[in-house]
């Protein structure tokens, strides 16, 4: 499927493609789950207080309430993974494209030429993203408009950077060394 | 209880049509059309499946 940022250039062959590491989409749905969570719990919970509490789960009141609840959940989660879905980092033949959904209607798009990419740098920090291997790529641009794009959570950052420094060498050669 | 299947409804009638909204950004903005539709799958069924239990559960009383 062409993304608008691609289909403007359909010719253009993609390189490589990354989204966000797998964890990263667990914490930000932590507090998604733990809501889904919430209704069990307090079944659990209230099923300390003896017989008559817990009587009061195979009711069709409570089903109607989690029902409810766990419609309300599913919406806050989808949105956390349409947020995390639609970040990505396009290598192509002439570009690389940060490309990160804020919010819904909030959309960010960075594209950076190959041949003017002059500094790409990876930031891995915490005991999760270094055992888990995941972490920020920063690209910076050379020129009077410098221009600098960063993406958080990148899985195997070292990999992106190596094929977007690569490209960037092809490119300059293409364009007759610099 | 008339009422309570209104508010079941009207709830389901909420997340389908949020649902609209995160199908816009699926298909539009998505790389992967599988990734798309598997969404747009499991978001719809299971806001299919919880409206039924509260829809069922609404008869029983």
């Amino acid at each position: 499927m062409l993304i608008p940022e691609l289909r403007s250039h359909p010719d253009e062959r993609v390189l490589l493609e990354v989204r966000k590491h797998w964890f990263v989409f667990l914490v930000a749905a932590g507090t998604s789950f733990a809501l889904i969570l919430l209704p069990f719990v307090a079944a659990i919970l209230l099923s300390a207080f003896g017989p008559s509490a817990i009587a009061l789960f195979g009711t069709p009141y409570w089903t109607i309430f989690a029902a409810l609840w766990l419609l309300l959940t599913f919406m806050h989660l989808a949105t956390v993974w349409t947020e995390y879905v639609l970040d990505s980092i396009i290598v192509t033949e002439k570009r690389v494209i940060f490309i990160e959904q804020k919010a819904l209607f909030s959309r960010e798009v960075v594209s950076l030429r190959l041949e003017l990419v002059q500094d790409v740098t990876v930031d891995t920090e915490g005991i999760f993203a270094t055992l888990l291997t995941y972490g920020t790529v920063h690209a910076e641009t050379a020129g009077a408009e410098a221009n600098l794009a960063v993406m958080h959570g990148i899985p195997d950052p070292g990999h992106v950077k190596d094929v977007i420094l690569q490209q960037s060498a092809v490119c300059i050669r293409e364009r007759g060394g610099r | 209880m008339p009422l309570l299947t209104a508010i079941i409804i009207a709830i389901a009638g909420i997340y389908a049509l949020y649902g609209v909204v995160l199908a816009y950004h699926w298909f539009r903005f998505s790389t992967s059309t599988g990734i798309a539709v598997a969404s747009a799958a499991i978001y719809y069924a299971a806001g299919l499946a919880l409206s039924l239990m509260a829809l069922a559960a609404a008869a029983l009383l």
